[in-house]
């Protein structure tokens, strides 16, 4: 009991303990970092409690902030909303230590896009609260059903809007624009898209797949129709013209790109919340008590 | 910025101020204790040899300084060689004290006195550095917003540094102290405080901006305020290596209100 209320294993514990949380150490991606956390975290709650005097009211200070944080790691949800414009959706997909995607998990209550202007989320609320609106903001968030709805963005998903391609033939050139689950018909020719790469590649067995969400070097695979046959057509921005099917006089080449967007925000159920802002606000009366009782 | 976000950024600077005021007082006790003002230039001047390999990505070993910008990188050549002959200045004068240290009391060469030729570098390295500093500030201000935001925390270590330089070479030259080693404890003791309550309350806006404004407190920013103030409680403790833990304090303060990390 006397080693653990010396001064050097408080001060020790709340070095490491700081380090561990620091976002510049990067201890996210260690799959120990929530343990060892939770270990310093006692070991400095129960070395200020060992110290006596004015060092247990910040043990009281740090036995909250750290009960409700980790309440809310145990008890609460956190994860990502995303909506398209007039979407709705009555879940949202939930992210567990580390980011780590834990499935889709119901709000209890259906939310809508209604607009998203200016980095403005203009949400409708369903069955529940009826014509009920949350605006929320990049620096506001909305709360409903328990819920903290902020954050929103636009984000790019990975797939295509509208893809751009010209066909070179006997009768010149033409541009058409594809959209993606849509054949459009060019001439006497058919062309879907079935598969889009935003930023394509080749991996070591030369199978194709894409290396982010952005439209870095987008390739697609074109089903092109003309009568009773058919054709898959690979066409690539970076080298248009590359591919001339066979039996086909005409010759494709991915011109642009649209991406498609969504707008994503963050979901977070959070209870202990108000339970550990409290803890901090306290933690701070009670280090000044320390040195006023010294 | 909303005015919780105001709240903290003063919080941290006030935290900032009180820390080094603690760090001040902890090294000036430690001098009375001890009146080794060649120790105090040599660890004035092992602090700031590291800050100065480290910045702009070690780039002034090669001589170079420049600010990266949303608009791309800058250089700013003078900066740079200003910043190369204060770190030559800095590493000679605080070989030349060591190797005096370690040779002992005895008599010096009648020629060179390394402990003069030391002392008048690390002279030289304080008047380059607050030249340094003052033609990076005026290029920064020069250059508007960005170019000031990306130059604060370098500009800020560069003062810190080359202040702290200066009060140890004051030392060395035997400046009169009027202080008391006592008042002095106390007094570091009572802004160390001072400092850990300010940056856990600091931690307590950042971690109230974050759920209001992101709608979680689990963000990248509230993280940080948290560790700082965790650092603001591990220099409480009345143990050894005070002044190191009221100092990495300040540095964490200070880096937390100059460089905050982004929210996502």
């Amino acid at each position: 009991m006397k080693t653990l209320g010396a001064p050097w294993v408080s001060a020790a514990a709340a070095l490491a303990l700081a380090a561990l949380l620091h976002p510049a150490a990067g201890a996210e991606g260690w799959s120990g970092a929530d343990a060892s956390r939770a270990a310093l975290a006692l070991l400095l709650l129960f070395s200020l409690f060992a110290a006596g005097g004015p060092w247990r009211w910040l043990a009281l200070a740090v036995a909250a902030v750290a009960g409700a944080s980790g309440y809310d790691a145990v008890r609460g949800h956190r994860g990502l909303l995303r909506l398209e414009p007039g979407g709705a959706s009555q879940n949202f997909e939930e992210a567990g230590p580390r980011g780590r995607p834990l499935g889709l998990r119901p709000l209890g209550f259906e939310v809508w896009l209604q607009r998203y202007e200016a980095g403005h989320a203009v949400l409708g609320i369903g069955s529940t609260g009826g014509d009920a609106k949350l605006v929320v903001t990049p620096t506001r968030a909305a709360a409903w059903g328990g819920f903290r709805l902020g954050s929103p963005r636009r984000v790019r998903t990975g797939e295509a809007a509208a893809l751009r391609v010209s066909i070179n033939g006997p009768s010149g050139t033409h541009a058409l624009d594809l959209v993606p689950g849509a054949a459009a018909s060019a001439g006497d020719l058919q062309i879907a898209v079935e598969e889009y790469f935003p930023d394509f590649a080749l991996d070591e067995r030369q199978r194709p797949f894409t290396r982010s969400n952005e439209p870095r070097n987008p390739a697609a695979v074109l089903q092109v129709k003309k009568g009773e046959r058919a054709w898959r057509v690979f066409v690539i921005a970076a080298m248009p013209g590359i591919h001339r099917p066979e039996g086909l006089d005409r010759s494709f080449s991915l011109v642009s790109v649209t991406p498609a967007e969504t707008i994503e925000l963050s979901v977070a159920r959070e209870p202990a919340a108000p339970l550990a802002a409290a803890g901090l606000v306290f933690a701070a009366a009670a280090v000044v008590s320390t040195v006023s009782k010294a | 910025m909303t005015w919780l976000a105001g709240l903290a950024a003063a919080t941290m600077a006030a935290g900032a101020v009180a820390a080094l005021a603690a760090f001040a007082c902890s090294r000036l006790a430690r001098f009375l204790e001890s009146r080794d003002a060649g120790a105090e230039a040599l660890v004035a001047a092992g602090a700031l040899l590291p800050l100065l390999v480290l910045l702009d990505r070690r780039r002034v070993l090669r001589w170079s300084y420049g600010l990266e910008l949303a608009s791309g990188r800058l250089e700013l050549p003078g900066v740079g060689r200003l910043l190369g002959l204060v770190l030559l200045s800095t590493l000679g004068g605080a070989l030349l004290l060591a190797a005096a240290r370690l040779a002992g009391p005895g008599p010096g060469s009648r020629w060179l006195d390394p402990r003069v030729l030391g002392r008048r570098l690390l002279i030289l390295a304080v008047g380059l550095g607050a030249l340094a500093a003052g033609v990076l500030l005026v290029e920064s201000l020069r250059l508007g917003g960005g170019a000031l935001r990306a130059a604060g925390a370098p500009l800020v270590g560069i003062v810190l540094g080359a202040v702290w330089l200066a009060g140890a070479s004051a030392l060395l030259l035997e400046a009169p102290l009027h202080a008391e080693h006592s008042t002095l404890a106390h007094r570091a003791r009572s802004a160390t405080a001072v400092a850990a309550a300010l940056a856990v309350l600091a931690a307590a806006a950042v971690f109230a901006e974050s759920w209001l404004g992101a709608g979680s407190y689990a963000t990248a920013p509230a993280a940080a305020a948290v560790s700082v103030a965790l650092v603001g409680l591990a220099a409480l403790p009345p143990t050894r290596l005070q002044s190191l833990r009221t100092g990495l304090l300040a540095v964490m303060l200070l880096s937390l209100l100059l460089s905050p990390p982004v929210a996502r």
